[in-house]
């Protein structure tokens, strides 16, 4: 019927939930052509994810499917068990979105290598040692012949994302389907992996499905794009087509809350901008470590300030100790060396009484908007907290109080009597910074605060965010990973690189002219949600590197 | 490795202070005069003042507990009184019954709880996992001593297969040391069994859900050989614990189920000992059973790390 | 820790974010702690409402009518002293759910308080964890045999006995649980808002404690029944005359051939009675959210809990 080695049509799957039953995705139809890279994208809940694993039969028991998936003309739903297990690792791989747990952590690499090896009908141990060694060289791990015999711990998260593509590529599947690949790794590390994906197609010519909610990795990978809402595919198009003139509603939505590094710098500004609210100075920070560890130094001689009505922002990859810094503000991490006044005065020396009015005068957003809320409580009661602990206001003063600020972030004012987990991780977000702002502070202390929501959600929680800041004049420190993100707010950025500060200026200064080669080397890591551009800007293949293809591997 | 080993070992050390003192303390925070208690409200006063100068019992306490360490380091017991021996030669009398009958019973245990946790895993929410639920939820409720009665009812009394007291060595005479260990093993291991059943049976679940058993099984991993070799190793981890663990309650359980079936055993020394208040045959046998718990569960440790490497390379490995 | 990212969700399905029905509605639609909790309800209304309704003597001693069968006067039969053994047996469902429901409820408000303590007071935390390691190492019922030896047999010190052996279980869970709040978000938001420790033990730590101290304080109970009956039937529990399913169980032992009513009818509710308490904690466990339950042992005869092994997370990232 057709040569293309993956058809998706009329493909329904509906989720058994107690005695209810989810519609997780209804009646979608795909085909993804040999040699390309088809982006399935869409927002949590929208049924990309379980898409991808009913094309590879991993679907939950209480899973129904309806329609058919063919892979190399294979009907996958219909395949009895053994036949589903020859297609899955010979015709179509998998790579995951969270390496650490992809991998099984009690046996060695190369022993989970060979297993699928193994499962395919290869039954030389050594060859299969062979090959997998082969494999390990072809997805640049170094010495592979001595660390084929290591741990999955043994391994960085980059590195084990690609021992998990070279298990992938082991036997050259047509398909890989890969569910949000560098979700879980940092943007450089990121950029390493979107390559090697890369060179899975041009060097191999495999096919690939790109589930991913980042519409810079689409830009960068995808040769089309395939939206996805509410279990239905929403727009199909060329990713140039869909970036530069998108036909539907949802996805022109979609790609406007996507914040773009460049696209809106805020203007640098004078006016409002008061007196220094935090300073450090050589700031240092060690954790002590548990009973017989060893301290881990997560910050070194870090200096900065924040004024008030100013927008600090602190980037950084995972490690770079830039949470450690807004967490030592309010005393959730020790100030081990150096100084850091907080509103004039010495957090290493404050105590007691001075401490708790500092504690009033702070706020502090949290990023997980799921465990930052005491589930017993309501939304008013997790509100007004603070108000509690400072005593400060009676019951009908605080209950003023929780609606006011409920009207800031734009909530009704009914869900003061709801529970946290009834809402959505926006509002959620929204409640946390309802929450930070009570007592009205002059310093916010705000930590990722959008990294666990879907952009559409992002993007309104920080239009909250920038009006509130702009009226209420407070100074923010705020740490992000996501560079747009903190452009978009930042007057001023900061750069942490494994607990130094490698960089310090105003927004444009750091972004558009960085001076540091770490800066330079993080904002071209990141991917601009614009295939022309991305294009353009991508570094060709390093030359020098091996191809993929080699030896005698794959013969 | 054998930094890890020697790590465990250390740890005991401080375990095993908290427990002398624990056991010292039974004793002499007992209410009243220990020595009155031993000898009884007859006795005069003459020998209760020779029995406490004899166990030392006029020395200040601190004095007391550091001589009854230091004489437990040197294999030093004491004496029991009434069996007029030394406590460490009326153990080693009655231990070797104990031991047999423990090993029977987890034996007895393993054998059926880890295929039938394992296939009521695999087979979630089928028939068998319901009947295997339902067995260990029974199982968990009959304590091991009732159900030695009723074994002792039905075997013994109503069939008249099995002998239900008394107790021969299975080293001299293999078939009816065997049959009188039975019953007692079966009584035993149920409750054990049924403990480890739905421990192997969540511990199965759990890797069975596990993301890298899906990776697995994407790279086309057969459904037995996910079972078998990739899930059991992982789920094998918090069965180890539980096995080591029950190992206290056997022990204790075999003291129990000695006395229903007459079996000269450390539990039949200890339920002698209470009525005389024997204290040291008390404190000896409580002392040795938690000595032997504790070295099985550093033997469990050490299994651990060779089965995680996440454990054994902590320290040392990496990169 | 530092700078871990969680990021949008891909989980398989989306978790709706419907109105969470209430604690008693879930309750009951949980058929184990329906059937638990009637169950255990109809058992106490027998042992406390029948025998005076029913003019029962658990202590009339008959000699002339011994190891009877079931007859009019003494439906279930009459035991080794010609005592009816419907009374005794229902004396002793009274001996063992007081010493059950005391000893659950002492241990689980020492372990509490023991618990929270250490939680918060690292000096404390040495001292008392030391202590409970001790006690915890040492075999339950071993223990529980060397307390009540040593107390001498009684009820009152048959209960000391016990509550001695589970406080420490009680106070590892409530420490570990405490901890484990402690650390989540809503306790830093509240640190870092400046709440004093009392203020998060009250509004934080001890309401997100109280449902695994209820689950647990039920395994309890039924390990308390259990034990009870154990020591009794050991003769280092409750002692005769008083009526207590282990002395009825030791005095059918011997008469296991020619009376086996004994064995068999104190057995039943011996059994019944743990059964609907295990029920009952594995209903509550099951309303209690996941990440609680870890800290929940089912039964600490076999010293679970003692130790609790947390995986270590890859470490060479």
């Amino acid at each position: 019927m057709t040569s293309s080695p993956l058809n998706i049509e009329n493909l329904a799957i509906t989720i058994a939930e107690g005695d209810d039953a989810v519609e997780a995705v209804k009646s979608m139809s795909l085909d993804l052509a040999a040699g390309e890279v088809l982006a399935l994208v869409g927002e949590s809940g929208s049924g990309k994810t379980i898409t991808a694993r009913a094309v590879l039969g991993l679907l939950p028991a209480r899973a129904s499917t309806k329609g058919v998936i063919l892979i190399n003309g294979i009907s996958v739903l219909e395949a009895t068990p053994e036949q589903g297990r020859k297609v899955r690792g010979e015709h179509a791989a998998m790579i995951f979105q969270e390496p650490s747990t992809a991998l099984n952590p009690v046996f060695t690499i190369g022993w989970q290598m060979s297993e699928g090896l193994r499962a395919h009908g290869i039954s030389d141990v050594r060859e299969r040692r062979r090959r997998s060694i082969e494999l390990l060289t072809a997805v640049g791990i170094p010495s592979p012949e001595t660390r084929i015999d290591d741990y999955p711990h043994q391994f960085s998260g980059g590195q084990k994302q690609r021992i998990v593509i070279a298990m992938a590529l082991a036997l050259r599947p047509a398909v890989i389907i890969a569910d949000e690949p560098t979700t879980a790794l940092d943007v450089t590390v990121q950029a390493e992996i979107l390559d090697l994906l890369r060179r899975c197609r041009d060097e191999l010519g495999a096919s690939i499905l790109l589930i991913t909610h980042n519409m810079g990795v689409v830009a960068d990978l995808a040769d089309r794009v395939a939206v996805m809402y509410q279990g239905e595919l929403v727009e199909v198009a060329p990713v140039e087509e869909l970036f530069a003139s998108p036909r539907e509603q949802y996805t022109q939505d979609l790609l406007a809350a996507v914040p773009r590094l460049g696209a809106e710098p805020r203007e640098a500004r004078d006016e409002g901008i008061g007196d220094v609210v935090y300073e450090a100075e050589n700031l240092d920070i060690v954790y002590s470590g548990g009973f017989r560890q060893k301290p881990f130094h997560a910050v070194h001689g870090v200096s900065f300030t924040v004024r008030r009505g100013e927008v600090f922002g602190l980037v950084g990859e995972s490690g770079s100790g830039k949470s450690t810094i807004g967490r030592s503000i309010v005393g959730l991490a020790p100030v081990s060396g150096g100084s850091a006044k907080l509103l004039g005065s010495d957090l290493r020396h404050a105590r007691g009484a001075e401490l708790r009015e500092l504690r009033r005068r702070v706020g502090f957003v949290f990023q997980d908007p799921a465990s930052s809320f005491n589930s017993l409580m309501t939304v008013g009661e997790c509100i007004e907290e603070p108000m509690r602990i400072h005593r400060a206001g009676s019951r009908q003063v605080r209950e003023r109080r929780v609606n006011e600020l409920l009207d800031a972030v734009q909530l009704p004012r009914s869900m003061a009597f709801r529970h946290p987990y009834e809402l959505s991780g926006g509002q959620r977000q929204r409640v946390g910074l309802a929450r930070a702002l009570v007592l009205d502070p002059e310093f916010l202390v705000a930590d990722e605060p959008t990294s666990a929501l879907d952009v559409s959600v992002q993007a309104r929680v920080l239009e909250i965010f920038n009006e509130l800041q702009r009226d209420l004049g407070f100074g923010c420190l705020f740490i992000s990973h996501d560079l747009a993100v903190v452009e978009m707010l930042s007057d001023r950025i900061g750069v942490l690189q494994s607990g130094r500060l490698v960089e310090a200026g105003t927004a444009s200064e750091v972004l558009q002219y960085p001076k540091e080669a770490y800066t330079r080397r993080l904002i071209a890591a990141v991917p601009v949600p614009d295939p022309k551009v991305q294009r353009a800007r991508r570094p060709p293949t390093t030359p020098g590197k091996q191809p993929l293809v080699q030896g005698r591997l794959f013969q | 490795m054998l930094m890890y080993v020697a790590k465990r070992l250390l740890a005991l050390i401080p375990l095993l202070f908290a427990v002398s003192v624990v056991i010292f303390s039974i004793l002499h925070l007992t209410p009243g005069d220990p020595a009155r208690a031993m000898l009884g409200a007859k006795a005069s006063a003459a020998q209760v003042d020779a029995l406490r100068e004899r166990l030392g019992l006029n020395e200040p306490l601190i004095i007391q507990y550091f001589q009854w360490v230091a004489d437990a380091l040197r294999g030093d017991l004491g004496d029991s009184i009434f069996l007029r021996k030394s406590v460490v030669a009326a153990i080693s009398d009655n231990v070797q019954p104990t031991m047999q009958l423990a090993l029977l019973a987890i034996i007895f245990a393993l054998v059926i709880s880890i295929p039938f946790g394992t296939l009521a895993a695999r087979y979630r929410g089928g028939v068998l996992d319901q009947t295997v639920n339902g067995f260990t939820l029974i199982g968990l409720a009959v304590p091991s001593f009732v159900l030695g009665l009723l074994l002792i009812l039905l075997f013994g009394v109503w069939l008249r297969v099995l002998p239900v007291s008394g107790y021969t060595n299975p080293f001299e005479d293999f078939g009816r040391g065997m049959d009188s260990l039975l019953l007692p093993a079966l009584a035993l291991g149920a409750t054990i069994s049924a403990y480890i059943t739905r421990t192997t049976r969540a511990a199965v679940l759990d890797v069975l859900n596990a993301e890298y058993i899906d990776a697995a099984r994407s790279r086309g991993v057969g459904e037995r050989r996910l079972l078998f070799s990739h899930t059991l190793k992982n789920a094998g981890l918090p069965i180890l614990t539980v096995v080591g663990l029950t190992f206290g309650a056997l022990v204790t359980g075999a003291a129990v189920i000695e006395t229903i079936f007459n079996i000269p055993g450390l539990g039949s020394l200890l339920i002698q000992a209470i009525p005389r208040r024997d204290y040291a045959v008390i404190q000896g046998v409580v002392l040795l059973v938690t000595v032997v718990f504790l070295l099985v569960n550093l033997l469990v440790d050490i299994l651990y790390g060779f089965i995680d490497p996440r454990v054994r390379l902590a320290k040392s490995g990496g990169k | 820790m530092l700078d871990q990212l969680s990021t949008p969700s891909t989980s398989i399905v989306q978790v709706q974010n419907e109105k969470r029905p209430s604690l008693f509605s879930r309750m009951i639609r949980t058929p184990g702690i329906v059937v638990g909790a009637i169950g255990l309800f109809l058992i106490a209304l027998l042992a406390f409402a029948v025998p005076p309704l029913a003019h029962l003597d658990p202590y009339a001693v008959d000699p002339m009518s011994r190891l009877q069968g079931s007859s009019a006067g003494h439906i279930l039969g009459t035991d080794t002293f010609g005592r009816d053994l419907l009374a005794r047996i229902l004396s002793g469902a009274q001996t063992s759910l007081v010493v059950g429901f005391l000893v659950a409820l002492v241990s689980g408000v020492f372990g509490t308080v023991i618990g929270v303590v250490a939680a918060f007071n690292s000096v404390l935390d040495q001292i008392l964890m030391r202590f409970c390691d001790g006690l915890m190492a040492i075999p339950a019922i071993l223990l529980a045999v060397a307390l009540a030896a040593a107390l001498g047999p009684s009820t009152t010190n048959l209960i000391i006995a016990l509550t001695v052996v589970y406080t420490p279980y009680l106070a590892r869970l409530v420490r570990s649980r405490a901890i484990a709040v402690k650390s989540e978000a809503f306790v830093e938001a509240s640190l870092s808002g400046g709440a004093r420790p009392w203020h998060v033990i009250l509004r934080h730590v001890l309401p997100n404690t109280m449902s695994v101290i209820v689950v647990q304080s039920t395994f309890t109970f039924a390990e308390s029944v259990i034990v009870e009956a154990a020591l009794s039937f050991l003769g280092a529990g409750v002692p005769a005359p008083t009526a207590s399913w282990g002395n009825i169980l030791y005095d059918g032992k011997s008469v296991v051939a020619s009376a086996p009513q004994m064995v068999v009818f104190t057995s039943l509710i011996l059994v019944i009675t743990i059964l609907l308490l295990n029920v009952l904690g594995d209903g509550l466990r099951d309303l209690v959210d996941r990440r609680a339950q870890r800290h929940i042992a089912h039964f600490s005869i076999f010293g679970i809990g003692r130790k609790r092994r947390t995986a270590k997370k890859g470490g060479a990232a």
